[in-house]
C-alpha cells in the first residue's frame, strides 16, 4: 500500500514538473525545429478573449512557423513585472505600451521599428495620425498603434425627464452646463431626490486634463519641458470645477472619492458624466442604457474649445527579442485591418487602423457610439514626456485643489513649482 | 569542527545529515527571500536607483532627504497614530471579548466561531467588504446612521475620517485572532486560583483584575509586540479601501504605503523607498527593544 502511494506521488510529481517545464518554455523560442514561439504581454482581461481569437487566427495562418502565446498580467502589476523582466532579459517579445513609451525608449529596451517600416515600405498612414505620432520618439517609430480613446459626455435622459429639464444640444458651453445643473439641482431638492446633477472621475484623462486645454491652459508645454497647471487659464478651469462642487451642481469630492463617477451614473445617481470610450462596453451593458436612457453628446466648450485628449495603446517589440522578423510579422497582423476589424465588431477598442473603424459603431445597440468617433476626430494626443515623477506631483496638487484642502491658487502654484523642479532637473 | 564531527557515531552523523537536509529548503527559502533581500535593501538605500540597473552610490543622501520630506513625516505621524490608537484597542477588545466567551453563556460555541471568522478571512476580502459597508452612497453603516437620525459620513472620502475608518477595520480584523490567543491563555489559568478566590469571597470583578489579568500578562506582552509590529507595517487595508489617486490616500498614508509609492510607482525613487523601509525596520527594532526592557516591570514571570 505504502509503496503504491509513493509511486503515485512520484508519478504526480513528474507530471507536474513536466507541465511546469513546458509552461516556462514559451519565452525562449530556442527550439531548433519547431515553430518560432513568441510571447505577447497585455494587461486588460476584458480584451483578452477577443485578442486571443486574433492570435489564434494568426497562429493558424502561420502553422508550423510562428506560435504566439499570450501572457495576461493585471494592470496593477503589469509595469512592475515588465520592468523586472526587462532587467533580467526575460521580457516578452511583444507587449502593450501606453504613454510610458518614452521611459522605455530612454532605457533602450524597445526595438526601433523604422528599419522594418522602410524595409518593406510599410504604409503608416493606415493608422490615425495622432496615434502614430504618440509613439514616434525623436523621429523613430517604436510602436504600431492598436486603438484610440476619446472622451464624451453621457446623459441620463430619464433624470432629465423626471425633473423636467431640457437636454443639452451639441455645441453647448460650460455656461449652458451650469444652467442645466442648477435647474436639475433645484428640481432634485424640491422632489426630495438624492441624485447629483454632474459627476466625474477624479483622474486626469476623462476629466481635468481636458478642462485645462479647453480653457486655454495646459498640462505640459508642446516641447515637453514646462508644466502649465499654474497658468491663469489652467487655474480658472480647475476653479470652475471646484465652483460646480460648491454650488452643488456636481457631487462633492468625498463622494467622488468613494464611488467612481461612472458607477454613480450607471446606477442612476447622476444626470451628467464625463466619460471615456474605454467605458463604452460597461455603458452599453448597463440596464440604464438597455432601457434606452443614455444619450452621448460632445463635451461642452470652455473658453477655447471642447477638444478632448486622445490616448491609446500600441504594440512594441522588446530589443532583446530573438525572432524579430517573426515579431514584426505578428505586430503587423495584430494591428492590421482584419484583427482590428474584429476588435471593433466586438466593441473592445476603437481601432487606430482607420478602415477598420466602421465596425465599431454598429456594434453598439444601446448607445450612440458615433459620439466617440466624432470626439476622436478632433482629439489631441495625451500630453506626456515619458517622465512620471512630476505627473504624480501634479495629480496630488489637483486632488488637493478639488478636495479643497488648499485653494486652487495654492495647490497649482505649489504643485507647478515642485513639478517644474523635477522637469528642469530631467530635461533642463 | 572536523575533529568534533568525528566524535559522533556513524549513526548520529547520518541522522544529522538527514536533519540538515530537512532544514535546507526552509533555510534556503529564508536566505533567498528574506536575508539576502534585507541586506540588498539596505545597500539600495544608499543609492539613487532608476528603473533599470543598479543606480549610483549617494551615501546618506536618501536619509538626509527624508528629514525634510513632509510626506515622510505625514506617513510617520499616521503610522504612529495607527499604532497608538490601534494597539490598545486591539488588546482591550480581545481581552474583553475573550473574557465574555470564556463564561458559561448560551451559544458560546457560536460566538467563538463568529469571532474567529475575520481571522481566517483573507485581508483582500475584508478590505473590499468594509469599503462597501462604509460607502457614503450605498453603505449599510451610513444607512444605519441615517435611520438613527444621524448625518451620513463619507468615511473613506472625507480626509477627517479616513484614518479612523482604517483603524476601525484594522482593529476589527486583528481582534479576532487575539481573542483566540487570550481565550487560550485564560483557559490555561489553574482553576485552583479561582476556587481559592471564591472561597475567600472575592467578587467577579476582583477575580478578573487580581487573578485573570495578572495571569494573562505574558500573553498580553507577546500580543502587544505582535500587534505593534503588525500595525506599524500596515499597508493592505489602506491599499484596498482607498483609491490611490485620491486625497484620502495621501491623508491615510502609512510608512509602508509611502514606501510602496516610492519603490514601485516613482521610477527614480527606488533607493529612497529602500531608505524608508530601513527606517521603519529600525523603528520597529527600537520599539521592540524598549518593550523587552519594560517587560520585567509588568509581566508576571514563571509559574
Amino acid at each position: 500500500m505504502k509503496k503504491k502511494i509513493t509511486a503515485l506521488l512520484l508519478a504526480l510529481t513528474l507530471v507536474l514538473s513536466a507541465t511546469a517545464l513546458t509552461g516556462c518554455g514559451g519565452g525562449g523560442g530556442e527550439s531548433s525545429d519547431g515553430p518560432v514561439s513568441l510571447t505577447l504581454s497585455l494587461w486588460d482581461e476584458a480584451q483578452l478573449p477577443v485578442i486571443q481569437e486574433n492570435v489564434d487566427a494568426f497562429n493558424a495562418a502561420h502553422e508550423g512557423e510562428i506560435e504566439v502565446t499570450i501572457e495576461q498580467i493585471p494592470w496593477d502589476t503589469y509595469w512592475t513585472k515588465l520592468d523586472a523582466s526587462l532587467e533580467t532579459n526575460e521580457a516578452p517579445d511583444v507587449f502593450w505600451m501606453n504613454t510610458y513609451v518614452q521611459k522605455y525608449v530612454d532605457a533602450g529596451v524597445l526595438e526601433p521599428l523604422d528599419s522594418y517600416i522602410e524595409g518593406e515600405s510599410f504604409d503608416m498612414s493606415v493608422y490615425a495620425e495622432g496615434r502614430v505620432d504618440a509613439y514616434n520618439v525623436d523621429g523613430q517609430q517604436y510602436a504600431l498603434p492598436k486603438g484610440l480613446d476619446a472622451v464624451v459626455v453621457a446623459l441620463n435622459t430619464e433624470l432629465f425627464d423626471r425633473y423636467g429639464v431640457e437636454l443639452p444640444q451639441e455645441g453647448w458651453t460650460w455656461d449652458d452646463m451650469r444652467d442645466i445643473a442648477s435647474q436639475l439641482r433645484d428640481a432634485i431638492a424640491a422632489a426630495g431626490g438624492s441624485e447629483y446633477p454632474i459627476v466625474m472621475e477624479l483622474d486626469a484623462q476623462p476629466s481635468w486634463m481636458n478642462f485645462l486645454y479647453q480653457n486655454g491652459g495646459n498640462y505640459l508645454s508642446e516641447d515637453g519641458k514646462t508644466c502649465g497647471i499654474a497658468l491663469p487659464e489652467s487655474k480658472d478651469a480647475i476653479q470652475q470645477v471646484v465652483d460646480l462642487m460648491n454650488n452643488e451642481q456636481m457631487a462633492p469630492y468625498s463622494v467622488l472619492t468613494e464611488t467612481k463617477g461612472t458607477d454613480l451614473f450607471i446606477s442612476g445617481q447622476a444626470a451628467i458624466v464625463f466619460i471615456g470610450s474605454w467605458k463604452s462596453s460597461v455603458l452599453e451593458d448597463s440596464s440604464l442604457a438597455a432601457d434606452g436612457k443614455v444619450q452621448l453628446i460632445q463635451m461642452p466648450s470652455m473658453a477655447v474649445d471642447n477638444k478632448t485628449n486622445m490616448g491609446g495603446l500600441g504594440y512594441v517589440m522588446s530589443a532583446n527579442c530573438e525572432n524579430k522578423e517573426a515579431a514584426w510579422e505578428f505586430m503587423k497582423y495584430i494591428t492590421g485591418e482584419e484583427a482590428m476589424a474584429h476588435e471593433a465588431e466586438e466593441g473592445i477598442d476603437i481601432p487606430a487602423y482607420l478602415s477598420a473603424q466602421a465596425g465599431y459603431v454598429e456594434n453598439f445597440q444601446n448607445i450612440n457610439a458615433q459620439a466617440f468617433m466624432d470626439a476622436s476626430a478632433t482629439g489631441f494626443a495625451y500630453p506626456s514626456n515619458g517622465n512620471f515623477d512630476w505627473t504624480t506631483i501634479v495629480d496630488d496638487a489637483m486632488q488637493e485643489a478639488l478636495g479643497q484642502v488648499k485653494t486652487v491658487d495654492e495647490a497649482m502654484d505649489e504643485g507647478a513649482a515642485e513639478a517644474q523642479a523635477i522637469l528642469d532637473e530631467v530635461f533642463g | 569542527m572536523k575533529n568534533q564531527a568525528r566524535h559522533f557515531s556513524r549513526l548520529r552523523r547520518a541522522e544529522m545529515r538527514t536533519a540538515y537536509i530537512f532544514i535546507l529548503p526552509m533555510f534556503a527559502g529564508l536566505l533567498l527571500f528574506s536575508v539576502i533581500p534585507f541586506i540588498q535593501n539596505i545597500l539600495y538605500s544608499f543609492r539613487r536607483m532608476g528603473t533599470f540597473g543598479e543606480g549610483t552610490f549617494i551615501g546618506l543622501k536618501n536619509y538626509q532627504d527624508l528629514l525634510t520630506d513632509d510626506t515622510f513625516w505625514l506617513a510617520l505621524r499616521n503610522t504612529a497614530f495607527y499604532a497608538v490608537v490601534g494597539v490598545p484597542l486591539v488588546i482591550i477588545f480581545s481581552i474583553f471579548l475573550a473574557h465574555q466567551i470564556n463564561k458559561k453563556i448560551r451559544g458560546r460555541t457560536i460566538y467563538r466561531t463568529l469571532l474567529f471568522i475575520p481571522a481566517v478571512t483573507i485581508p483582500a476580502a475584508i478590505g473590499i467588504l468594509w469599503r462597501w459597508i462604509l460607502n457614503y452612497q450605498y453603505g449599510i453603516f451610513n444607512w444605519i446612521l441615517e435611520k438613527l437620525g444621524l448625518p451620513r459620513i463619507s468615511w473613506l472620502g472625507d480626509v477627517k475620517y479616513v484614518r479612523w475608518a482604517i483603524i476601525l477595520v484594522v482593529v476589527w480584523s486583528m481582534v479576532s485572532y487575539y481573542v483566540i490567543i487570550m481565550l487560550a491563555a485564560m483557559q490555561g489559568v489553574d482553576s485552583s486560583y479561582y476556587e481559592a478566590a471564591r472561597l475567600d469571597g472575592a467578587s467577579s470583578r476582583q477575580v478578573f483584575f487580581k487573578i485573570t489579568l495578572p495571569m494573562l500578562t505574558p500573553m498580553i506582552f507577546f500580543s502587544v509586540i505582535m500587534v505593534t509590529i503588525g500595525i506599524l507595517q500596515i499597508f493592505d487595508f489602506i491599499y484596498l479601501m482607498v483609491d490611490r489617486q485620491t486625497l484620502s490616500y495621501t491623508y491615510s498614508m502609512s510608512l509602508v504605503t509611502y514606501f510602496y509609492e516610492c519603490a514601485f510607482n516613482k521610477s527614480s525613487m527606488r533607493g529612497y523607498g529602500a531608505a524608508i523601509s530601513v527606517v521603519l525596520a529600525a523603528i520597529i527594532m527600537v520599539i521592540t527593544i524598549i518593550q523587552m526592557i519594560g517587560k520585567k516591570y509588568w509581566v508576571r514571570s514563571g509559574e
